[in-house]
């Protein structure tokens, strides 16, 4: 069928909250038929949000035709550029790129635009008229919105009146065979110029400094206006702010978006991420779902890191309420503190009786009719004893949230009507609802105590004055008088438990009153959980809607209880009431839910424990293993020995990343680890030079199943967890998901990495936290594997206890290691082995040709093309070498480093710049090390690290590395190890490829064989040949321009930036394989924006890789990102798509990737090749999804798909053709 | 019954009852040609719903109506019935198969 | 459906008219796109040599537990996994 909408861009003052918060250049996408209704409405109420003012939902069914009548009446051309559909490139891509003709449109102009859908899910639209990354962009404004597409033959209602609608955010979405279901369309979107009702950027009054805004579908509701409120004694005059954020009794609803469900209804959110810079972090209360939505052998998530133009389908597991069936306010939110604050949540609402529209909320608003979905029962009507959600809960509107019944100690007596509404098994913290079973169910208690003492994060005496942390009661004597070293609290209960806590907060009332925070009361905490079975209304630890507060005072002592009802990961808990002001000081605890009958042992007495990050867990049916549960932090606010702070921000109480990192209360940032007298950055890793890090030590013996919990417990930046040699399944309990050395984590998401200690001998291997941010603060650490006994491991019973340990363990000498003597032997012994010889070299690398480039280049590159290197005869790429699998690859590296080229040498690297930054000189020496190969840690890691040996070379000296490549894992990245700091951003990076077993690698024009390329077609004699496309996405470039001046960037186009540096995160230059085609050199007026992409004119096609391909031909992008920044990115392919896990057909289909960092491998096996199913020749883009900065920084590029046979291109050959010219003598 | 007389009644050698539970299956099928039917299999497309025109062997030949993929309405599909997860088939009386092609707006 | 039921299916025929859960040996299913594992409970409605039908026949979707599919649902017995006397009613944990 085919659907017709008329849609218009318009101008429109966006208004996110009824306290005036405004953008007054909104943009947005409406149907025509709409258009004067919003223009009147917002014309008519200036100062109040408007419901019509929302991003556009428009919706179709699977299998349907979509004709778009697309008119601009903005003052630029815009356009609507789709995700995911089918479109033919040349009339409906909604961008001008390359050869194609313009598809966006001029002011006042109109196109049409056709799209096919295929599949169920979100397809994103945003415009590429105008993507700049400032207020002058379109993007930032609002110009975005999609199209939902429905299972075949829905349709949809308004859940209020049951009517049918045409478009709408939130619908009723109804099937003949399916069930009907709640759809929300949730679009977070960040960096919006939002002015206050005055006009001016909005205040804080906490810190009486400008305020940053982020919104949800047009909506914010940040704490500055709510705590105004308070602070005038309008409302709530005891609170603060923080813990009442959120809260609706007293304040009201917020504008953001309210879900409203009856307790059981099938809901399927379709978040996007519709911004332009941060990756941030969804999260859910009290529900759970897979992370792949087709997949029921998919992870169970409760958080979730979007990136920029990225999306997923939330469908939370058993519908509004869970398993459980709470009633009751479950809030959603971006994790990522500084957001939340600054107004990026809404709540998700499950009614326990009928709306019909005759209901009022507590504070007199009427509650809308909400139909009750056909097919389910419908909810009793609220009676005066009866009255349903919220308007049992004795609360007083204008003050804080009532206290719930039952759990706390010395508390109210419960109401008569309150009463009506408990559990027939209510219990103190399970009252509502209590899905544990007296009697029936097992428990397990704990008595946990949250209170401050300083922590000392490493030796230099880097201390938080104000750490705090949960402790078990029985150990707080001990913590507090420095028997027992602190750490976040892990605690473990099996699946199936029901698990009952006494909570007792013991923290001070006030925090703060230095250079990062001022003081603030803090006066009120809980223990807020993700994942596991509560009842929302008196155990969420928070303060949320028209729920109870479920925080205590200090002294004050709660029950809560959390039901397991399967078994888990680690389980991530902390604070809801206070925890922008202190969950970077510490407030953050797991609890691993095991799998049933396993026992938790201390790992070096062989004790049961009831606490601890590490453990080895035992069971009688599943192997035995070492469970470590490892905390990422940032914004730790931290001072030297001395007393002065650690990067304070500009102001206190200032989001912008201020303080250090950490993992566990520990860092070992590597300026400490420069010794005498040659200050060499290659042995920062070295134990024998400096001993072990204050970091947490992981220990196994060779052979011991592993899980490492992941967990992030503070506070806004993305991370990226690389662990050298040992590999994981992405999402553990599906065995089709891809196989990965790295994660990404935002905080509050939680990862099981689960292996098998592989390797032999007693070995080190490196972890870390990817960006140069992290690993320069000092996240980073060893996982110790021994072959022999050792006293302080206890073996793991269930299998054969390791040898008897003859020699004694090494220890510190101060002196640097020997040099790894042999590569190893990893290899089969009858495996082909292919040979590289590669050179490291310094030399000049033009990243366009407008003259922008690194002249202090790092480069690795095959010893044959070193001479064209040098002389300039060519601009060098990034090392690329592929293998197949089965191979055996012997790499030898050279070592022709001219330290004279290196950008500094005595003083300080300064820009890139680094938190805490300090002198760092370069090495002299440098390395490879490849991910996802097999190899002898202790000859070929490429790393220097612990007490293995010495992989690193000086000048002019040689070693040999011997990698196994034992899977078909495609994409790795290659790296120096010697340098972090000084070498990577500067090109020490390259790819591995392993390819198909038999595969030849050809150049793509003459088909001869080639050693390496980022453009080559790969044939296999059982396989269909396919062109292989490969990308190194990177940051934290320092380019300098055609006149030897330094860039800084990010560089915003056509305006003058308001910073002079942006966050470290940020700074530095972007690129594709050391190329980037940054738009500055392609527009100077907003006017020419849209033909930034054009290769007509004098700018021609990009100096990115430029790939080609003829219709139909089989295409695989190899898509690596080795350096160098904590800022993650979103890499977008137009016109195309691929499975998110690609060995896994259940996967979603997807044409975005985000989440991508230091250490990110992925291959994008692109549906139906070159061309997409239409097969239409044309210029495809690839880019970043991060409008603000990557795609004026020029990180963007095109696949060009040929009409015509070119000799530039050599076609695929089919096999008979293949074998028709090996018969006719080409023996290639 | 006992499962011998029912074995030769579907003309199955030795009374095994994997086979007579398949040959009921069958059966069942062929007994109710040109009736609708929805059948959910596991292997792509998933679901089909279609008229059943003939049972060969142990296929069943359905004349789609529809299936998750709009452009395999209307195919002539075999199916192997072994490979049949769940069906129903809707014969005079029974509740219907509702139609996903038609137009809903109630 | 007119022949007796043997001897070997006697263990359905003892669930007729009763509600059970029921579970199929594939990995999962597909309805226009929406995934679920073959969990399902109903009533037993019909008894034959080769299969058994529910109705209602509830499937419990990981989004939607207690969903009631619009027609009865029949179950060649060869492809069951398993089935249990059940209360519909009750809620299970589906991962």
């Amino acid at each position: 069928m085919i659907r017709k909408f008329h849609i218009v861009a318009i101008p429109i003052r966006i208004v996110v909250n009824k306290f005036g918060d405004h953008d007054p250049d909104g943009m947005m996408y409406a149907l025509k038929e709409n258009e004067s209704l919003i223009q009147k409405k917002v014309q008519h109420h200036p100062f109040t949000p408007v419901d019509l003012v929302e991003p556009l939902v428009i919706r179709a069914n699977a299998g349907d035709d979509i004709e778009i009548t697309f008119e601009n009446k903005l003052p630029f051309n815009t356009s609507m550029h789709i995700q995911d559909a089918e479109y033919e490139v040349f009339t409906s891509d909604g961008a001008f790129v390359g050869i194609n003709p313009d598809t966006t449109v001029k002011p006042f102009d109109k196109i049409v635009y056709k799209w096919k859908v295929n599949f169920e899910g979100l397809f994103f639209f945003s415009d590429l008229g105008n993507p700049l990354s400032s207020e002058l962009g379109s993007n930032v404004h609002g110009l975005f919105g999609a199209l939902f597409v429905e299972p075949r033959g829905s349709w949809w209602t308004d859940p209020v009146t049951g009517k049918p609608i045409k478009s709408g955010v939130f619908a009723d979405v109804h099937n003949p065979i399916l069930p009907s279901f709640r759809e929300f369309g949730w679009f977070f979107h960040d960096e919006m110029e939002v002015d206050d009702l005055t006009g001016q950027k909005p205040i804080s009054p906490h810190t009486l400094q400008p305020e940053a805004t982020h919104a949800i579908n047009y909506r914010a509701e940040p704490m500055r206006n709510r705590s105004r409120l308070i602070q005038e004694g309008v409302v709530c005059p005891d609170c603060e702010g923080e813990e009442v954020h959120h809260d609706s009794w007293a304040f009201g609803d917020p504008d953001t978006p309210i879900l409203r469900a009856y307790v059981g209804d099938p809901i399927k959110i379709r978040l996007v991420h519709a911004g332009v810079q941060e990756t941030h972090a969804f999260h859910y209360h009290v529900h759970q779902w897979l992370f792949e939505p087709t997949d029921q052998d998919s992870e169970l998530v409760d958080a979730q890191a979007i990136s920029p133009q990225t999306h997923y389908t939330v469908t939370p597991l058993y519908g509004g309420g869970s398993l459980q069936g709470a009633i009751g306010d479950a809030i959603i939110h971006c994790h990522l503190y500084p957001h939340f604050g600054e107004g990026m949540w809404g709540i998700q609402r499950n009614f326990d009786t009928l709306q019909d529209g005759s209901q009022c909320y507590p504070n007199g608003v009427p509650i809308k009719a909400l139909q009750p979905l056909p097919g389910l029962p419908v909810p009793s009507k609220p009676t005066p004893q009866r009255p349903g959600f919220p308007n049992f809960i004795p609360g007083i509107f204008g003050s804080k949230a009532p206290r719930p019944p039952l759990g706390i100690e010395g508390g109210r007596e419960a109401t008569k009507i309150e009463k009506n509404h408990f559990a027939p098994n209510a219990r103190p913290g399970a009252v509502f609802v209590n899905p544990c079973i007296p009697n029936v169910t097992p428990e397990r208690e704990f008595h946990v105590v949250l209170i401050q003492r300083p922590i000392i994060y490493n030796k230099q005496g880097w201390q938080d004055p104000e750490g705090r942390l949960y402790v078990l009661a029985e150990d707080e004597e001990d913590v507090l008088a420095g028997r027992k070293e602190p750490e976040p609290l892990v605690i473990r209960a099996n699946a199936g438990e029901c698990i009952r806590f006494k909570y007792t907060n013991k923290l001070p009332e006030t925090i703060g009153g230095n250079a990062f925070q001022l003081v603030n009361r803090t006066y009120e905490a809980g223990m807020h959980v993700h994942f596991v079975k509560f009842d929302p209304l008196v155990a969420d630890g928070a303060n949320v809607g028209w729920n109870y507060d479920s925080g205590v005072l200090p002294g004050e002592t709660i029950e809560y209880q959390w039901f397991a009802d399967v078994e888990l990961k680690a389980t991530f808990w902390h604070d809801h009431l206070f925890p922008n002001e202190h969950q970077q000081h510490g407030v953050f605890a797991s609890i691993n839910i095991q799998a049933r009958g396993s026992k938790f042992l201390d790992s070096h007495s062989g004790k049961e424990i009831n606490a601890g990050t590490k453990a080895t867990i035992t069971n009688p049916l599943i192997p035995d293993f070492r469970e470590l549960s490892l905390f990422v932090q940032d914004f730790s606010l931290l001072f030297d020995k001395d007393g002065c702070p650690l990067n304070p921000p500009p102001f206190p109480g200032s989001p912008e990343d201020p303080g250090v990192m950490g993992i566990n209360y520990r860092n070992e940032p590597i300026q400490f680890r420069l010794k005498e007298p040659d200050f060499d950055p290659a042995y920062i890793f070295s134990s024998w030079v400096h001993g072990d890090p204050v970091t947490p030590m992981l220990e196994t013996y060779n052979g011991d199943p592993v899980r490492i919990r992941l967990l992030q417990g503070a506070h806004e930046e993305s991370h990226s967890f690389n662990l050298h040699r040992q590999r994981w399944y992405r999402e553990r309990p599906d065995l089709d998901s891809e196989i990965d050395q790295q994660q990404h984590i935002s905080i509050s998401e939680s990862f099981t990495l689960e292996f098998n200690m592989e390797g032999e001998g007693d070995f080190d291997m490196l972890y870390h936290y990817g960006s140069l941010d992290d690993i320069w603060l000092g996240n980073w650490g060893i996982f110790r594997t021994f072959e022999k006994m050792v006293p302080h491991l206890i073996p793991l019973k269930d299998r054969e206890a390791p040898p008897t340990r003859k020699d004694p363990l090494p220890r510190p000498t101060g002196q640097k290691p020997p040099m790894a003597q042999q590569p190893g032997k990893p290899c089969p012994p009858n495996a082909y082995v292919r040979k590289y010889d590669v050179v490291a070299l310094t030399t000049r690398i033009n990243y366009n040709d407008d003259g922008d480039h690194d002249p202090h280049g790092i480069i690795f590159a095959l010893k044959d093309d070193v001479h064209d290197i040098l002389e300039g005869n060519v601009n060098p790429e990034p090392l690329i070498l592929r293998a197949n699998v089965g191979e055996c690859v012997e790499v030898t590296l050279y070592n022709q480093l001219d330290e004279d080229a290196f950008h500094h040498g005595k003083e300080e690297h300064g820009y890139p710049d680094v938190p805490v930054s300090a002198l760092f000189p370069p090495s002299k020496r440098i390395s490879i090390h490849a991910q996802h190969v097999v190899y002898d840690v202790r000859y070929s890691d490429g790393a220097t690290v612990g007490f293995n040996q010495d992989q690193t070379i000086g000048q002019n000296e040689s070693i040999t590395y011997r990698w196994y490549v034992d899977r078909d894992f495609g994409s790795a990245n290659l790296w120096d190890m010697a340098d972090i700091r000084n070498h990577r951003h500067h090109g020490a990076f390259g790819m591995l490829i392993a390819e198909p077993r038999g595969s030849t690698y050809l150049d793509p024009m003459s088909r001869e064989m080639v050693y390496t390329g980022s453009q080559v077609v790969i044939s296999n004699p059982l396989l269909y040949e396919f062109r292989e496309f490969a990308l190194l996405m990177h940051d934290g470039v320092r380019l300098v321009d055609v006149n030897g001046k330094l860039i800084l960037d990010p560089e915003p186009l056509l305006i003058v930036s308001e910073e002079e540096l942006e966050d470290f995160e940020d700074q530095g230059s972007r690129g594709f394989n050391y190329r980037a085609e940054r738009l500055s050199h392609r527009i100077t007026s907003i006017n020419d924006v849209f033909k930034a992409f054009s290769s007509e004119g004098e700018h021609g096609d990009p100096s990115t890789p430029l790939f080609k391909a003829y219709p139909g031909d089989p295409l695989t992008i190899r898509f690596v990102f080795p350096a160098d920044r904590a800022r993650a990115h979103a890499f977008v392919i137009h016109g195309h798509k691929f499975l998110r896990s690609q060995n896994d057909v259940n996967s979603s289909i997807v044409s975005v990737k985000g989440q991508n960092t230091v250490g990110t491998n992925d291959d994008f096996l692109l549906f139906y090749g070159a061309g997409g199913l239409l097969r239409q020749p044309g210029d495809y883009m690839y880019r970043s999804g991060n409008i603000r900065w990557d795609i004026e920084l020029g990180v963007w590029g095109i696949i060009r798909v040929l009409d015509h046979e070119t000799e530039l291109l050599a076609p695929l050959k089919p096999h008979s053709v293949i074998m028709m010219d090996q018969v006719g003598g080409d023996s290639e | 019954m006992d499962i011998n007389s029912l074995s030769k009644q579907l003309g199955i050698e030795g009374g095994d009852i994997n086979a007579i539970r398949q040959a009921v299956v069958s059966r069942e099928f062929k007994d109710n040609k040109g009736q609708r039917a929805l059948i959910l299999i596991a292997p792509y497309p998933f679901l089909i719903i279609g008229t059943i025109f003939e049972v060969v062997s142990d296929y069943v030949v359905i004349d789609a109506q529809v299936t998750n993929i709009s452009e395999l309405d209307d195919e002539r599909f075999s199916i192997h019935i072994d490979d049949i997860e769940v069906f129903y088939i809707q014969k005079p009386g029974r509740p219907e198969i509702p139609d996903i092609r038609k137009e809903h707006h109630d | 459906m007119a022949d007796p039921i043997i001897e070997e299916n006697q263990l359905f025929l003892d669930m007729l008219y009763k509600n059970i859960l029921l579970v199929l040996e594939c990995d999962q299913l597909n309805i226009l796109g929406q995934t679920f594992r073959p969990i399902f409970t109903g009533k037993v409605v019909e008894v034959t040599n080769g299969f058994i039908t529910l109705d209602p026949a509830i499937i419990k979707m990981h989004n939607a537990p207690f969903y009631k599919f619009p027609t009865p649902l029949s179950f060649p017995m060869e492809d069951i996994a398993l089935f249990t006397p059940f209360d519909p009613n009750r809620r299970l944990p589906l991962v």
